[in-house]
This record gives C-alpha cells, sequence and structure tokens, in this order.
C-alpha cells in the first residue's frame, strides 16, 4: 500500500513513516503543509493520504480542505483525516458528500498501529472509518425523545460499529455473530430508527450519522 | 454697571429688623404732633389725613430699607414722612419752632419729588431731573422764606416789614413756580416711562403712574393759589395730601410685582427639571421678566464663552448691558447677560445664577459621568476582548506544542517497543496509555478555553456540541445560521455552557432546551429547565461572570421563574451590523 502523511510536526510526521515502513506499507512522500501535499498526491497517487486537520498558515481546518479537493480530484486516493477534536462535526462534514475512502481518526490513535493500520486497509478498500471515540461522542447525545432509547444493547453496539464504518462483514467479526444475525439486527434497528429500506453499503454510515447528528 | 460675581451675602432680614424701629418712632412722633394741632384748634380731619400720609410713608420706607437695593428710596421716604409732619411745628407757641416749621412746611414737597425723580435707583435719572429737584428745594424753602420776611405774625421770627400785599405777591410767585415744576415733573415722568423697558418698568411704573395722577390736584391748588385763591387752594390741600398716598400705594405695587417674579424665580428648578424644548435661556429671561437676557456659557477648553447654539460669544462692555458670571465650585460655568435693571435686585439674581449654577454644574458632571462612563464600557470590551484573544491563543498552542509533543511521545513509546521484551513492551503500552489519557484531558482542557467548533463552525454547531455534552436532554431549536462578531459568539456560548452546566449540578431537572434567535439587531438565547428554579446569581458564580461578560457588549441577563416548574435564562446581545 502507497501512502503520503501531511503533517507540520516533524516528530509525529516521521515517528508515523517510521511505523508504518516497519509494519511494512509504503511511504512515498511526506509534506509539511496542504500544497505539499497536494503535489505529492499529484506525483505518486497514493492509496491512501494521511492529513493533519490543522497544518499552516492558519492552523485550523486545511487538513479539510486539502482533502476535499483530493477526494474531487483523485477519487482513487482515499484520505484519512488525524485530528484533535473530538468533535463529530468534522467527521461529518468530511463524509457529507460520500462516505467512501474517507476517514476521521483522534491523532492519538496513529500510536496504535495496528488501528491506525486496519483504518488504512478499510479506506483503501473503499469503506469509510470513524473514530470509535466520535461515534461514541454522537451516540451519547441524550434527547428529550430520544429514539436510540428503543435500542436494545446489541442493537446499540451494532450501530456504533455501522457508524464506525465497518461493514457488515467487519461487524460480524468485531461481535463474532453469523452475517444472518447481524442482518436481523440491522433490520431491527433501523426500522425501530424510522431508516426502512435503506441501502445495506457504506450510504448507512451517513444515514446513520445524519439522524444522530439532527436535533 | 460692570461685571461682577455674585458671592454669598445674608439676605435683607436683619435690615429689615432695624428698620422696623422707625415705625414706632413715626407712631409716637405721629400722635405727639397731632395732640399738639389738636390741643391748638386744628381741624381733626386734616390731622387725621396727615397722620395717614405720613404712617404710610414710613411703613413703605420701613420696606424699602429692608432691600438693600432701595436703600436710597427708604431714606427719601423716611425723609418725607417725617417732613410731612414738620408743618405741624406752626402750631407751636414758640415762635422758634414756628418759624422752623413755617419755613420746612413744604420740605416734603422737595423730598417727595427727589424721590419720584430717582426711583428706583435712589440716585436721579438725569441733569434735567437733578435740575427740577434742586429747583423744587429751592422754591420750597425759597418762597417760605421770602414770604415769612414780610407775612406778619407774632411768632414769625423771620418778619423784616409786615406787609400782607407783598407776601401774597410773594406766595402767588411761588405757586406759579410750583405749577411749573409739577409740569415738568410730569413730562420728566412721562418721558421716563416710555424710555424704560423690560424689568426696570415694571419694578418703577406704579410708583411713577402714581405721581402722576397725584400731580393734577397740586397743580389745581398752585393755579388757586397763583390767583390770589388761597381760600380755594387751603380747601384743595386735603385732597391733594389723600392723593399723595398714592405714592406709598405704587410702591407697594411695583415690590408685589417683584415678589411675583421672585415666585417665579423659586420654582425655575422644577421647570428646568422638566426639560422640554425651551432652553435655559428662556427659562431664565421669563423667571426674571427679562426678554432680552442671553446665556453665555463658558468652556475651559477655548477659555471663552459661547452661547447657547455654541457659537463663540464676547461679553459685552459694561454700559447697556450688565453680565453677571455664574459660579459653581469657584469656577465660572456661565455668564448672564442681562438688563442693568435687574441688578437692582440682587437676592432675585443671585438665587437666579445660584439655580443657573447648579443646573450647569449637574449637566457638567453628569456629561463627565457619562463619559467616564463610555470609556470604562469601552475599556471593559477591550478587557473582554484581550481575554478572548488570549484564550484563542492558549487554545492553540496546547494544540500546536502540547499536544503534539505528546503524540510524538506516543509514537515513541510505540517504536520503543520494537525488539525488545515482554516486560518492557508491556511497561512502555501503558506509558501509552497514560499518554493517551494525558491528550484526552488535555483536549478537554482546551475545548474549556475556546471551542473550536465554535470559531471553525460557528454558534449554531457550538450549541449543538454544548447540547450533546449536556447531563440531561436538551433540545435546541431555532438557529443563527450566520457568523456573529467574536465576542458575540463567544458570549453566547458561554451563556448556553455555564446555564447548561448550572442545570446540570443545581436544577434536579429531567430535561432543558435552548432556543436561539435573531432579528437584524439582537441575537436572543433562552436556556430553560424544568427543575427546582430559584436560579438565581447565587447559584453559580459562573453566571455573575457571565453577566459581566455579557454586559460588556451592551448585552442583557434575565433570570426568571417557569410555571409551574423550572427557571428560564434570557440573554439578549445587541449585534447589529
Amino acid at each position: 500500500m502507497r501512502i503520503v502523511i501531511a503533517d507540520d510536526a516533524v516528530l509525529v510526521r516521521e515517528g508515523v513513516a517510521r511505523l508504518l515502513t516497519d509494519a511494512g506499507l509504503e511511504i512515498v512522500g511526506q509534506a509539511a503543509d496542504a500544497t505539499g501535499l497536494l503535489r505529492l498526491v499529484r506525483e505518486h497517487r497514493p492509496d491512501v493520504a494521511i492529513v493533519d486537520i490543522r497544518m499552516p498558515p492558519s492552523h485550523t481546518d486545511e487538513g479539510l480542505v486539502a482533502a476535499g479537493e483530493i477526494r474531487e480530484h483523485y477519487p482513487d486516493t482515499a484520505v484519512l483525516v488525524l485530528s484533535q477534536h473530538l468533535e463529530p462535526l468534522y467527521a461529518l462534514r468530511l463524509i457529507a458528500d460520500s462516505p467512501e475512502r474517507v476517514g476521521y481518526l483522534l491523532k492519538e490513535r496513529v500510536g496504535r498501529l495496528d488501528d491506525l493500520v486496519d483504518a488504512l486497509h478499510r479506506l483503501a478498500a473503499g469503506e469509510c472509518v470513524i473514530d470509535r471515540q466520535v461515534v461514541q461522542e454522537l451516540l451519547a447525545r441524550r434527547r428529550v425523545q430520544d429514539p436510540l432509547a428503543e435500542l436494545s444493547p446489541r442493537e446499540r453496539e451494532i450501530l456504533e460499529l455501522m457508524a464506525e464504518g465497518r461493514s457488515n462483514q467487519g461487524i460480524c467479526q468485531a461481535l463474532w455473530l453469523s452475517p444472518k444475525t447481524i442482518e436481523t439486527h440491522i433490520r431491527n434497528l433501523f426500522l425501530k430508527l424510522g431508516l426502512d429500506e435503506a441501502p445495506l453499503d457504506n450510504r448507512r454510515v451517513l444515514a446513520v450519522l445524519t439522524l444522530l447528528k439532527a436535533p | 454697571m460692570g461685571a461682577r460675581a455674585l458671592t454669598g451675602r445674608p439676605l435683607g432680614a436683619r435690615a429689615l429688623a432695624d428698620s422696623v424701629l422707625l415705625l414706632p418712632v413715626a407712631v409716637v412722633l405721629g400722635l405727639l404732633a397731632a395732640w399738639g394741632a389738636l390741643a391748638a384748634g386744628a381741624s381733626e380731619t386734616a390731622v387725621r389725613i396727615d397722620l395717614v400720609v405720613a404712617w404710610s410713608f414710613a411703613a413703605a420706607a420701613v420696606v424699602a430699607l429692608s432691600r438693600p437695593a432701595l436703600q436710597r428710596v427708604g431714606v427719601l421716604m423716611a425723609a418725607t414722612s417725617a417732613a410731612w409732619l414738620l408743618g405741624y411745628l406752626q402750631f407751636a407757641s414758640s415762635p422758634l419752632l414756628w418759624t422752623v416749621g413755617w419755613l420746612l412746611a413744604y420740605l416734603y414737597l422737595a423730598l417727595l419729588t427727589q424721590l419720584v425723580l430717582s426711583f428706583p435707583e435712589g440716585r436721579v435719572w438725569s441733569p434735567s431731573a437733578r435740575l427740577v429737584v434742586w429747583a423744587t428745594y429751592a422754591a420750597a424753602l425759597g418762597t417760605q422764606l421770602l414770604v415769612g420776611l414780610y407775612e406778619p405774625g407774632q411768632r414769625n421770627l423771620l418778619l423784616v416789614r409786615p406787609d400782607q400785599a407783598v407776601a401774597d405777591g410773594i406766595a402767588r410767585a411761588g405757586n406759579a413756580i410750583g405749577l411749573a415744576i409739577v409740569i415738568a415733573l410730569d413730562v420728566l415722568i412721562v418721558l421716563r416711562l416710555i424710555r424704560l423697558r423690560g424689568v426696570a418698568r415694571r419694578v418703577a411704573l406704579p410708583l411713577l403712574v402714581a405721581a402722576l395722577l397725584a400731580t393734577p390736584l397740586f397743580a389745581l391748588r398752585s393755579i388757586a393759589g397763583l390767583q390770589g385763591d388761597f381760600g380755594l387752594r387751603d380747601r384743595l390741600q386735603p385732597f391733594d395730601q389723600v392723593a399723595q398716598i398714592l405714592i406709598p400705594i405704587g410702591f407697594f405695587i411695583g415690590l408685589a410685582w417683584s415678589r411675583l417674579r421672585r415666585t417665579r424665580a423659586s420654582t425655575l428648578v422644577v421647570e428646568l427639571r422638566k426639560g422640554g424644548a425651551e432652553t435655559l435661556g428662556d427659562h431664565l429671561a421669563r423667571a426674571l421678566g427679562d426678554p432680552t437676557l442671553e446665556v453665555a456659557y463658558w468652556l475651559d477648553e477655548s477659555g471663552g464663552y459661547v452661547d447657547e447654539a455654541g457659537h463663540p460669544l464676547e461679553l459685552p462692555p459694561p454700559g447697556d448691558r450688565a453680565v453677571t458670571k455664574v459660579l459653581a465650585a469657584g469656577e465660572p460655568v456661565a455668564a448672564l447677560v442681562h438688563d442693568p435693571a435687574l441688578l437692582d435686585e440682587p437676592d432675585l439674581i443671585e438665587s437666579v445664577c445660584a439655580t443657573v449654577g447648579l443646573v450647569l454644574e449637574n449637566e457638567q458632571l453628569a456629561a463627565e459621568v457619562r463619559e467616564q462612563l463610555a470609556e470604562v464600557r469601552a475599556s471593559r470590551a477591550r478587557i473582554v476582548a484581550a481575554a478572548d484573544d488570549e484564550r484563542r491563543r492558549l487554545e492553540r498552542d496546547l494544540h500546536d506544542g502540547a499536544q503534539q509533543r505528546l503524540v510524538g511521545l506516543s509514537l515513541k513509546l510505540r517504536l520503543a517497543q520494537a525488539g525488545t521484551d515482554p516486560a518492557t513492551i508491556a511497561a512502555l503500552a501503558r506509558a501509552q496509555d497514560d499518554v493517551e489519557e494525558a491528550l484526552a484531558e488535555l483536549r478537554e482542557f482546551a475545548r474549556g478555553v475556546h471551542p473550536s467548533v465554535l470559531r471553525e463552525d460557528g454558534l449554531d454547531a457550538a450549541v449543538e456540541a454544548l447540547a450533546r455534552r449536556a447531563s440531561v436532554p436538551v433540545d435546541v431549536s431555532g438557529s443563527v445560521a450566520m457568523r456573529l462578531p467574536d465576542g458575540v459568539e463567544l458570549a453566547a456560548y458561554f451563556f448556553v455552557s455555564e446555564a447548561l452546566t448550572n442545570i446540570s449540578k443545581h436544577a434536579e431537572a429531567t430535561r432543558a432546551t435552548v432556543a436561539l434567535g435573531w432579528d437584524a439587531t439582537t441575537l436572543m438565547i433562552t436556556v430553560e429547565d424544568d427543575g427546582v428554579g430559584g436560579s438565581d446569581r447565587s447559584r453559580g458564580s459562573g453566571l455573575a461572570g457571565l453577566a459581566d461578560r455579557l454586559a460588556a457588549l451592551d448585552g442583557t441577563m434575565v433570570v426568571e421563574p417557569v410555571v409551574p416548574r423550572g427557571t428560564r435564562l434570557v440573554a439578549r446581545i445587541p449585534c447589529g451590523s
């Protein structure tokens, strides 16, 4: 797998590059800002671009903007945005157009090599990845009229995994359940949330997150 | 009269107390004279009339002497009162007293003329008036002296050669002179009345008109005397004398008019407080009865006076106009340019000046306070803005400094695990966990310092984030759907944040709502819960700090109970573009 990394913190950039190289992934380029990142993507057409959300010059959301450009011009390159913010809104903005080949992870996940490599593989395979903690933050939202209150613990668990961007197969592996059982759960879950007939691809992530975001 | 500053001066109460002593003196002297005259066979009616006239002038003198501006008038009135009774000396058996009484019998007429022609200043108006006054004295004394040289009489010490015909001739000439003087006097009075304007006219008018009314009878008597009909002349005397009473009456009426103005002056404060379209100058002109009055305001910056419209104004030189400076706390604040006649009533103008001084001082203080308040508000806004900037900087430093280092540290710990023994790997992994925990805490802290979602995505998203993290279910309604000034967004955000924190800490609520509303000029945020209520600022010091933050933006916060249960906090922040 060919990867480019963009982060203005050399320490983090080099560290991630070394870890991933050790894990057998190919780092084809490193950049310190969005301009450098876009040049690398144009030259190398990597499988995944790892992008820090805050980069020069303004240190706000340059990473998100660059991610948007990559997805528009180089749809074959997946983008993994690393963020300091446990803020579902950024993740939602990222997947708003199409929840494929795009991921949002808290920055400290880079120290968890297994999680990081897993996310990269899923992204390269066309999936969507949302940080577990971000999903929990979303689901923690309590409402006066709370549709989530009707879900069973198992259904809730499955909803969280779905929201992280996992496929049915991924959920099967995570929960040690048969695909048939999972499908039944998901149908019931959609029924309870009023999302009947939703297609069982990654678009359900968008559906779920959009529902969760709605006041 | 030149400009002068008014200083504190006791009013006329003491002067009145002193001059009141004149009254018993006048009464005793009058009664003595009357007793003597009646004993000598004088007509009772004539004596009564004389007493009333003399006492009227004495009373007028007492009142005039009590007023600083009317001292000379008072002295002249007292002298007139006394002179009125001098003629009674002719009832004395002593030749000396008789002769003195004879000589001074018409002195009162001269004094009256002087009184009228110098009213109210006490100084004779003009050279021609002075001539008339001197002529009156000369005629009153001279005629009696000359007649006395020939008038037959046992007690007449002046007698040189008794000759009734010569005496009558001189007396007729004296009457002619008297007639001429009366005509001159009337002309002078009429001219004076025409020339007088404004305040002085109103003070002097009643007395001068009284004098005009009194003169025809004297003129009639003079004509009778001129034709040698001394019997008719003497028969007319009581009527003439009664007419003289008009003069003290006119004096009292004039005084009463100025009292009326004083009452108006004392209600000036009330009128000025009412405000309205009228300027201070309008009020003062009415209170002082001087339509020509102008107010000049002192400007410290330019060191000069300006008029009510703010145009520079030169104070007129002493002369036609008088200038009275108004001081407040020892400093000039204004000047009144007015009719010099007002200076005759220092009490009146002093009280008005005091009022004006107070009003202007008050206005000046109010203006200063307003200025200082504006300054304080601006500096408070700056302080809050500076604190906000500092928060933003701090949050950024945390992300770009500490957080990056910690992430780097986590990476290093992970890299160090390669190729070591399992025990070390486990220890390094635990250290990595600690680092992640530190990162999570740091993230929470940074969010509290300055929420990035507010900066990046505005108030709606930030409020949604707050609602998501609240411990009770929160419904959010309404939206702003646009970016507002940084300070407004931050204040609104902290308001919602603090309100929700209070609800979870104190309210025992089961749910809460946040409503965002927005019109062209004001952002309105309502946070409501269904808790135990009683929310006031003591519930959390955070709310008090919040009220300060809102106030720095000219915003307000209201805490009110919700029926049947709960509390509503409403913040309004002006943010017109």
